[in-house]
């Protein structure tokens, strides 16, 4: 145990100075450059150590089923992409159907040949009940056309049929 | 991840078994466990992998690849909170640090005893109160094993700057969990 300087003051000096010509000896602690060096890779690694430890505490639990619920939504999402993918298309298709449905409709009107009205006609609607009833009177027109000249045609689509019993005398008288 | 590219749908399910808890355990120690919605945002990562399947090149590892989605996510969040606190302004912040970032700590086993739980809240409190930066790089050094070279990759800095990070982030740590020190080197 280290005595108290001021309790004993020496033979002939003042309190504590055998503890500063102790001290005297050696002001400075002479520690060479290695061993400062080690100390303080050791105090330093152990505080590393320390600190790693201290950070070790903190865990994380990861909830149960995460990557279950992950792949689930990464599925739904997939889905839902792909049917995104699948409605522009069907959109697309009906787009261009509507724009081709357009171009069948305009020969109609501008006076096409034709063979190429009827091909774009076809299909795209059932002709009236109106136009089957008519459609002996138009072979008719087309027979008349054909057979007679105009003034004879014309004649024709005038004369009531039940006049032909006169024409019938006509015929007779000449 | 490059059988995956090249169709192999299992091996997507594998990168899923394999990286998403430790996703969720990077999002909860970056964000906090009081952060609403981190399973949420761990759907959200490997959405975002889904989506850059086809860009992804194999020049990086696919564990540094994956972390620098989460760290872009992690970052999206810190500035929509801080926007959120702006607006509540009210909330309660606990003396300590802790406040509404670590509620499940109060879940913890009671078998751990008071005296580890308060070194595990102090614990997270030191790490939820450095800056971000340094945040992800010590949870990135110390909980995931990421080289100097791989963190900056991830968060798009130079291996210099990330070593002074790190140095730094274990310097605020050490003198703010001094206090446990002795308990912890007994």
């Amino acid at each position: 145990m280290t005595r108290r300087p001021e309790q004993d003051p020496g033979a002939d000096g003042w309190p504590g100075q055998e503890l500063d010509e102790l001290l005297g000896l050696d002001p400075e602690p002479r520690l060479s450059e290695r061993a400062r060096g080690q100390i303080h890779a050791r105090l330093s690694s152990e505080n590393a150590r320390v600190l790693d430890a201290l950070l070790g505490t903190d865990e994380v639990e990861v909830p149960h089923g995460l990557a279950d619920r992950v792949l689930a939504a990464a599925h739904v999402d997939q889905r839902r992409r792909r049917f995104r993918r699948v409605g522009l298309v069907v959109a697309a298709a009906a787009a261009s159907l509507l724009v081709v449905a357009g171009a069948g409709w305009r020969p109609l009107s501008s006076g096409v040949p034709e063979g190429a009205r009827s091909g774009a006609v076809t299909g795209l609607q059932d002709p009236s009940e109106e136009l089957l009833a008519a459609l002996p009177l138009l072979e008719s027109l087309d027979f008349l056309e054909q057979e007679f000249d105009p003034f004879e045609r014309e004649v024709a689509l005038a004369v009531d049929p039940r006049d032909a019993v006169f024409f019938e005398l006509l015929e007779l008288g000449d | 991840m490059g059988a995956w590219q090249r169709g192999d749908e299992q091996a997507f399910h594998e990168l899923v078994e394999a990286y998403s808890g430790r996703v969720y355990a990077l999002l909860t120690r970056f964000l906090g466990r009081a952060h609403p919605g981190r399973e949420d945002l761990v759907q959200e990562v490997f959405l975002r992998v889904v989506k850059a399947r086809a860009r992804y090149t194999p020049s990086a590892q696919f564990s540094t690849w994956l972390y620098t989605i989460v760290w872009r996510i992690c970052i999206n969040e810190t500035e929509r909170d801080a926007r959120r606190s702006v607006v509540s302004l009210d909330a309660p912040v606990l003396e300590d640090g802790a406040g509404l970032m670590l509620p499940d700590e109060v879940e913890m086993d009671p078998l751990e005893g008071v005296a580890r739980a308060d070194v595990i809240r102090t614990v997270r409190a030191a790490i939820a109160e450095l800056p971000d930066a340094q945040r992800i790089a010590i949870v990135l050094a110390r909980y995931h094993s990421l080289s100097f070279a791989e963190i900056a990759e991830v968060v798009g800095s130079s291996e210099k700057a990330i070593k002074s990070m790190i140095h730094r982030a274990r310097e605020t740590l050490r003198a703010r969990l001094k206090p446990l020190f002795k308990r912890e080197a007994i």
